[in-house]
């Protein structure tokens, strides 16, 4: 096997360090001393559509085109979700040289496509059957109820049932890895943990009081985590490059901002009443929208049927809304924490699909893109949000290409599928 | 490249100035407005043209008429090409040496409605991104 490219969703680089140390995860002590683990900054918005398409792609999102979960269709306000079908670049397991791989639970590869190898697709999966490729594989795992997706309204039943939910999902993909390993010489197997992401959506809070009821079941389950990266490890011989990484990192979050009530309120969005607002309710006047999570798009001629901003005067309105969210505050507190311009951040053959703006929130704001304009602080019981930076990458072997200082989601494969140029023996 | 971008034929009303000029290098028609000027090429000549959306081919008597026009154009050309062009890399060499202001743009497919999940699964994705805080 070429490549073992392990993914755990959201786990950030300081939590996995300390885990390691304090005992919670032996396992990744001992794999943390065999290699070079680096924080590494995820995509632009941190969201795990966009990041896991630039680790396994090696490009920004103006390169593969998943710019978040949410997009709308050319020339149209109709909201589109992502998919597989987004992707418009090739993942590494569909390099032409790549070989067979094992591709298991990596998000936004739903519906599963065509590929050398099998693959089961990850968030955001909803049916087994269009999960799988290819399909005769798919009948063992509905034997062993495996699940493309942790049944999330049993956080309505409590914190206990809802991890156990989780464990249940983490355990039948752990035995559907296990089972597929040795059925093929695979070149590449890619792995991923998504149940570490919810667990600390739902129980960031617990983790850091000490005194929660819930702080120690949130430790043992990445104890769990631990136990089946330790079995996957002990199948791995020392000719694999293993490469771990996670998307984004994690931190607090006290309030989910709401970004286009912001904008009404400014005078940038203007929407007709609408039982069930959504962007065809954008009235021709608006001048700028958000989409999920603190993307903001100038309503273009051109780009939008009835957008009313000229070329000409982008550049000015970039400023006036950067300069607005800059000063923007909630509570007292500022809203962001820097304002990127899209076309300073993405490159390649998408950027022009790219967002003009992305805002970056703040301290433990969460900042969201709802059409719903009724409250600019949203309720929720979602306790832990995504952080750009400090994500996880952690690699060993053999033929490795450089680290970079400024490590990024899009330099994944530059490190652990080098090309021959770039090649140098790891330390 | 900061001269080059990269849209589609129903956007690129996006990428343009006033007082810019079309030189059309694909098979595509493109949407844009009124007051959007094209080049003609025509007889080894170039002709402004205000209505007519013309598509023209890469030659090089084209390219030869492209230098010369260069010379004496104050205005910012946008050339439009596709993935079937095959003489980027000598039309960018040659725009950046022409001293005309200059953008070169990109054509690629829209992203519609096959890009994404299927309409009937919107309400199952949308409840399961609405779980994470996504929406």
């Amino acid at each position: 096997m070429n490549l073992f490219m392990l993914g755990i969703d959201g786990l950030p680089r300081w939590m996995w360090q300390q885990f390691a140390d304090s005992g919670v995860m032996p396992h990744s002590a001992a794999l943390l001393k065999t290699g070079t683990l680096v924080p590494m900054k995820s995509a632009l918005p941190e969201v795990s559509s966009a990041a896991w398409a630039s680790i396994v792609t090696g490009m920004n999102s103006g390169g593969h085109n998943v710019f978040g979960f949410t997009d709308l269709m050319d020339n149209s306000y109709t909201l589109g979700f992502t998919s597989s079908r987004t992707f418009r670049a090739k993942p590494f397991w569909a390099q032409p040289d790549a070989g067979p791989s094992l591709i298991m639970n990596v998000p936004q590869t739903y519906p599963a496509q065509p590929m050398n190898g099998m693959l089961v697709s990850g968030f955001v999966a909803l049916d087994l059957k269009r999960a799988v490729h290819p399909p005769e594989e798919l009948a063992w795992l509905e034997h062993i109820n495996y699940a493309v997706d942790a049944d999330m309204s049993l956080v309505e039943k409590g914190k206990q049932v809802f991890v156990d939910e989780l464990r249940r999902v983490m355990s039948a993909r752990c035995q559907a890895l296990h089972h597929h390993w040795d059925r093929e010489p695979w070149q590449n197997i890619m792995f991923v943990f998504t149940g570490t992401d919810r667990l600390n959506h739902y129980l960031w809070e617990d983790y850091e009081d000490t005194s929660s009821p819930f702080h120690q079941t949130f430790l043992d389950y990445y104890h769990e985590v631990d136990r089946q990266i330790g079995a996957i490890l002990e199948r791995l011989d020392d000719r694999t490059t293993l490469c771990a990484v996670s998307d984004h990192g994690f931190t607090r979050q006290r309030l989910s901002v709401n970004v286009n009530c912001l904008l009404a309120e400014a005078g940038f969005l203007r929407l007709k009443a609408s039982p069930r607002p959504s962007y065809i309710d954008m009235l021709p006047e608006t001048r700028a929208f958000a989409m999920d999570p603190g993307r903001i798009y100038l309503h273009r001629q051109g780009r939008y049927p009835n957008g009313c901003v000229t070329a000409d005067e982008a550049e000015s309105l970039m400023q006036q809304l950067t300069v607005f969210f800059e000063n923007a505050t909630v509570d007292g507190q500022p809203i962001a924490s820097a304002v990127h311009r899209g076309r300073e951040v993405y490159s390649g053959p998408f950027a022009h699909r790219a967002p003009d703006l992305i805002v970056m929130p703040a301290g433990d704001n969460a900042l969201s893109g709802r059409m719903n304009l009724s409250a600019l602080i949203e309720p929720t019981s979602i306790n832990g949000k995504h952080t750009y930076e400090e994500s996880s990458f952690f690699v060993r072997g053999e033929y490795l290409g450089a680290i970079p200082a400024d490590m990024k989601v899009e330099n994944v494969l530059d490190v652990v599928v080098p090309a021959p140029q770039q090649l140098k023996r790891a330390a | 490249m900061l001269n080059q971008c990269t849209s589609t034929p129903e956007s690129i009303a996006e990428s343009l100035l006033a007082g810019d000029l079309i030189l059309n290098l694909t098979g595509f028609h493109l949407h844009f407005g009124c007051g959007i000027r094209c080049l003609r090429f025509d007889c080894g000549e170039f002709t402004i043209s205000d209505s007519v959306n013309g598509q023209c081919r890469w030659s090089d008597a084209l390219a030869d008429a492209l230098v010369a026009f260069g010379k004496q154009c104050p205005d910012r050309v946008v050339v439009v090409v596709d993935e079937s062009f095959s003489a980027l890399d000598e039309l960018t060499s040659l725009l950046g040496h022409s001293g005309l202001a200059h953008q070169v743009c990109m054509l690629q497919s829209s992203c519609d409605a096959d890009a994404f999940m299927d309409e009937a699964d919107t309400e199952a994705v949308t409840e399961r991104l609405r779980q994470l805080g996504y929406i």
